[in-house]
């Protein structure tokens, strides 16, 4: 099995990153040709332009974000086109990601073992509870969204997919925190700066202590939209998986709106979590 | 300015005279990157893309540091998380109607009967959309016209993309409908898996006949169906053969298009 999860050493922390932003972007030092890398930087930084909520850009909208000179961004652009990053539409005059971006996330996804290994117990949690069943891997300092399976439900959760999260808020980022041990956590809030998204966020080291000690005793997490940008729509329970040696390499979570998590469906899912995450922790020993 | 990019040849970057040639390197080693080979060692990637070491280290760690690429510090790379977030970006932006119209034109032209793009929500089957026979006699339908999942071709290939476990939890959510027969829904989901498309003449209507095919999303998934639905009388063994070969191809077709690859 590939190792898929990477734990970043309290020291070194910088490695693993969200994808920086402008300011923050620096080229590689001393390696190679500094013009060459530099290049590759920027086009990296316009593949990064563009998110869930700017999908579709023109070029002078990209220069704006960037602050490059057109004809710079025009030639990473064609080139970006041309390999199938981004894709062109001459009919408006706005770029979009371009189908590379499928093809990359289908070949990274499949190369993760753990996703396809979780597969069937994803599915049997979405059948049981006909909620959202999301995968998580913990990344250094951030948890992922990793892999979803869909309730068929009208109303559902849209959830975003390879977005970074802070692991003090959300409960499959709860997950991976309660895992650590005290001095792993002291470290990480010695040196994680706390944002509060909503006003459910939990934005002091006692508060996140406390549902550490919480996590560990229940071994489930459940919390109340503590990453949503809009505060209080939706709900999760979630669990670790843990490897046939008990060390937690991902989570589970099952996430639906609130008002659908009522006490005897939040017992269901806590239930169907709970046995398809020790089925997973059977079949990786098996593997 | 912009429009000289649509002028430029996808397939010869070489030639694209604006061309950045550090940029086309770094997708090309990206792109070595596949199902078979999720790892690659840094002596690996510089022998398949032909970039002398040193210069392809500064793109990697440039990739690095933007999450397209992990190192994973034992001198191997793998894909970066950025690219499931891009993938879900484009994902969620694809408009199924739009690479799906010209496909059910080129259908109707060929056999002129009507041609129904149709998706699951819930437990219900969908239209989204149609492109409708020009013959006086033909089958028509709205957009959003909806019926239960386990009648009608399109329902039945939507169902073959159902676990056991889930056509069992809709039939149990279902259990109450009138005059439902279970046991040929199982044999018609059990077919379609086999055969890849369902054929349905005169059950949900006496008139109607369809033939169904799935239409899948780059992760394989079953997303929506495409059906060539005629009137029954029309509907003999010749006509039947050239919808399903007609539809088959018609639904990989969009499936490719949604980034599908089998």
């Amino acid at each position: 099995m590939t190792a898929f999860i990477k734990p970043v050493p309290a020291d070194k922390t910088s490695s693993g990153k969200p994808a920086p932003t402008a300011a923050q972007a620096k080229p590689a030092q001393g390696k190679t040709d500094s013009k060459l890398v530099r290049v590759v930087d920027r086009a990296a930084r316009i593949m990064d332009c563009f998110s869930r909520s700017t999908p579709d850009l023109s070029l002078p909208q990209i220069c704006a974000r960037l602050e490059l000179p057109k004809a710079t961004v025009f030639r990473i652009l064609t080139t970006l086109v041309d390999q199938g990053w981004l894709a062109y539409n001459p009919a408006t005059a706005v770029y979009t990601l371009g189908f590379a971006a499928l093809r990359h996330a289908d070949s990274l996804l499949r190369g993760l073992d753990i996703r396809s290994q979780a597969r069937p117990f994803m599915r049997a949690i979405r059948d049981a509870v006909n909620e959202t069943v999301i995968l998580s891997l913990r990344d250094g300092d951030d948890r992922i969204n990793v892999d979803s399976m869909d309730s068929g439900q009208a109303i559902s959760q849209t959830l975003q997919l390879g977005v970074r999260a802070p692991l003090y808020t959300g409960a499959a980022s709860q997950v991976f925190l309660a895992a650590m041990d005290d001095a792993e956590v002291e470290a990480y809030l010695a040196r994680v700066d706390l944002v509060g998204y909503n006003p459910a966020t939990l934005t002091t080291p006692d508060a996140i202590r406390a549902r550490v000690a919480q996590v560990r005793a229940q071994g489930y997490v459940r919390t109340l939209g503590e990453f949503t940008v809009s505060a209080s729509q939706t709900a999760a329970i979630a669990v670790p998986v843990r490897d046939p040696s008990g060390k937690v390499v991902a989570a589970l979570h099952v996430s639906g709106p609130q008002s659908r998590m009522t006490e005897e469906m939040e017992q269901a899912c806590r239930e169907a979590l709970l046995r398809e995450s020790a089925a997973l922790t059977a079949a990786l020993a098996g593997s | 300015m912009a429009s000289s990019a649509s002028q430029t040849s996808p397939s010869a970057a070489g030639e694209n005279r604006y061309a950045v040639e550090a940029v086309t390197r770094a997708a090309r080693v990206l792109a070595l990157f596949d199902r078979a080979r999720p790892r690659q060692s840094l002596a690996e990637l510089a022998e398949h893309s032909g970039v002398p070491k040193l210069t392809l280290r500064g793109i990697l760690d440039t990739l690095a540091a933007h999450d397209l690429l992990v190192d994973e510090g034992d001198g191997h790379y793998r894909l970066g998380y950025a690219w499931l977030r891009f993938g879900d970006v484009r994902r969620n932006q694809l408009d199924i109607r739009e690479g799906a119209v010209p496909i059910m034109r080129a259908i109707r032209d060929a056999v002129n009967e009507t041609v129904i793009l149709s998706l699951r929500i819930g437990d219900r089957r969908v239209h989204l959309d149609y492109v409708e026979s020009t013959q006086p006699i033909r089958r028509i339908t709205q957009p959003g016209h909806e019926g239960p999942l386990h009648v009608g071709a399109a329902g039945v290939v939507l169902m073959s993309g159902m676990s056991e476990a889930e056509v069992a939890a809709y039939r149990a959510r279902n259990h109450g409908q009138d005059g439902a027969d279970w046991d040929a829904m199982a044999r018609a989901i059990a077919d379609a898996r086999r055969d890849g498309y369902a054929v349905v003449a005169g059950k949900v209507n006496v008139h109607t006949a369809a033939v169904a095919a799935p239409v899948r999303s780059y992760s394989g998934e079953i997303i929506a169906t495409l059906t060539i639905s005629c009137p029954t009388d029309r509907f003999t063994d010749e006509l039947r053969d050239r919808c399903v070969a007609l539809v088959t191809e018609g639904a990989a077709k969009l499936s490719n298009a949604l980034g599908y690859a089998p």
